[in-house]
């Protein structure tokens, strides 16, 4: 979906003021009486440590403006992307502290008391999903994203297991094959939004959801995605509880 | 006892890290904990899904322990994994340690059990932001077969401080990863000094990427935890602040490298 759609339907058309520079997205939006700072990356674009960090920087300005009103700004960040960048020199630059420093800063947004919301409107990928999207307290995801670790055939050349044996477990199984309904299973999406949708009622409706417990093992549970999660953290606690030291 | 960090088995660096008798392991096995999804593929489980957790002390202090068995599926972490992880950080309130360990030898998610994996390690890292919050040290240790990279290279430098030892690696894609995506001219993944240079101990000490490179040693790894807990002790890290300094500091260092290039 191009973005000017695309923010017509999260947002109405006229109710925003996205700057679109190259791969990056960064701006405002106006819903209902809400004022929306927008964060986000577009046409799948592979995110690097200089696009980590300018993501960082508007999540720290958000914080720096709103740090005298009583009421801080919601931010919603707009995710497509197909991974971080393979390159050698990113790695040596350190892309893995970019990417920590990423989910620092959206996680510092949420002590700050500013809600954070995700979604995904195209891609997103692997460690951009952990360090992007996920951070944030609530995540959605369009039904036509995609989301995943792996495709199925590199899956298959890394653990040697054959790609037909993949293909059809995954037809059974929502445990490695990509999908955003996959995730939605998992409890690592909160909440898919059709076509069909309104996008912009289930986005007031979802900032309000925004929560900081963070009960997606219940969710996994519930869906029954995650089957044995759950269990274990239970146990693994009543264990912890019981121990005296 | 054993002293060369990097030959030592999960259980035994958790172990021999503390003080003499004092590591009591947690669930090590005795209920289904085995991952019903490796099962299903018919490959080999273990009773701890590859991470061992527990609680002991180090020179006195108390710490908990986060242990990462590389034998099993290169330390990966899976749904179970995963969990046992979370329920185990969560529990910190049951302990009140001065510091949490990890000791991280693992390429990241599990493929086999990829979206789980990729979950539950969002699930922690949100559970140690919390923890770091209160201002106890999560303090993550590299030196291991298959350092830290993927999500656990993310969660490594999430942690308050890092102690590599000069076995170590740290990254995001591991060289075999990106040789295989971009081809043997981005990343020769054979040439083991290139990859030393890129991904090694001194090289992310040059870069600011890790504050302790130590030698491949429990006693010397052990002096790095006690003096991190210490100093947390008489001035605890500020969340806020960290991130502000860090942010100025990622900035110089991409300055540095664009105008070099």
């Amino acid at each position: 979906m191009n973005s000017e759609l695309l923010f017509n339907r999260l947002f109405g058309v006229g109710n925003y003021s996205i700057t679109i520079d190259g791969f990056f997205l960064h701006g405002i939006a106006n819903v209902g009486d809400k004022e929306f700072k927008i964060i986000g990356t577009c046409k799948s674009v592979a995110i690097d440590s200089k696009l980590a960090l300018r993501i960082s920087e508007k999540i720290l300005e958000t914080i720096f403006e709103d740090k005298d009103k009583a009421v801080k700004r919601s931010i919603i960040f707009l995710v497509d992307t197909q991974g971080h960048k393979l390159s050698r020199l990113e790695e040596y630059i350190g892309i893995n502290g970019y990417f920590a420093h990423m989910a620092k800063c959206i996680f510092l947004a949420g002590l700050c008391e500013h809600k954070t919301l995700s979604i995904v409107h195209g891609e997103a990928v692997s460690g951009c999903f952990l360090a992007f999207a996920m951070m944030a307290d609530r995540v959605c995801a369009l039904e036509d994203a995609k989301i995943y670790v792996m495709d199925l055939r590199a899956m298959s050349k890394i653990t040697k297991i054959d790609y037909e044996k993949l293909l059809e477990l995954s037809k059974t199984s929502p445990i490695f094959a990509p999908g955003v309904y996959n995730y939605w299973l998992m409890g690592g999406v909160h909440e898919i939004w059709f076509n069909k949708d309104n996008w912009q009622e289930k986005l007031l409706k979802a900032v309000d959801y925004v929560s900081k417990i963070d009960n997606r093992y219940e969710l996994g549970a519930i869906r029954q995605g995650r089957i044995k999660a759950k269990e274990v953290i239970s146990v693994i606690k009543s264990h912890c509880k019981g121990i005296n030291v | 006892m054993k002293e060369n960090y990097y030959e030592l088995s999960a259980k035994e660096r958790a172990f021999y890290l503390c003080d003499e008798n004092n590591f009591t392991e947690i669930c090590p096995k005795s209920f289904d904990f085995t991952s019903p999804h490796l099962r299903s593929l018919n490959l080999s489980v273990s009773e701890n899904d590859g991470v061992l957790i527990g609680i002991g002390r180090i020179m006195g202090f108390k710490v908990m322990i986060v242990s990462q068995d590389s034998s099993f599926y290169g330390g990966s972490v899976g749904e179970i994994h995963g969990a046992r992880i979370k329920g185990f950080l969560d529990s910190y309130v049951y302990f009140e340690p001065e510091g949490i360990i990890f000791l991280i030898d693992s390429g990241g998610v599990r493929l086999q059990e990829a979206n789980a994996g990729l979950v539950g390690l969002s699930e922690i890292i949100k559970s140690l932001l919390n923890i770091r919050k209160k201002g106890i040290p999560v303090i993550a240790v590299i030196g291991g077969k298959c350092g830290a990279f993927g999500g656990m290279g993310i969660l490594a430098r999430l942690c308050s401080e890092i102690i590599i030892t000069e076995k170590g690696r740290l990254g995001l894609s591991g060289p075999e990863v990106i040789e295989t995506v971009k081809g043997t001219d981005e990343f020769n993944s054979h040439n083991k000094e290139l990859i030393l240079k890129t991904v090694g101990a001194q090289a992310r000490k040059e870069i600011g990427e890790v504050n302790f490179v130590v030698r491949d040693s429990i006693n010397q790894i052990k002096k790095a935890i006690v003096s991190i807990i210490i100093e947390n002790n008489i001035k605890p890290k500020d969340f806020n602040e960290e991130v502000v300094t860090e942010h100025e500091i990622l900035k110089k260092r991409l300055h540095i490298f664009k105008n070099e290039q």
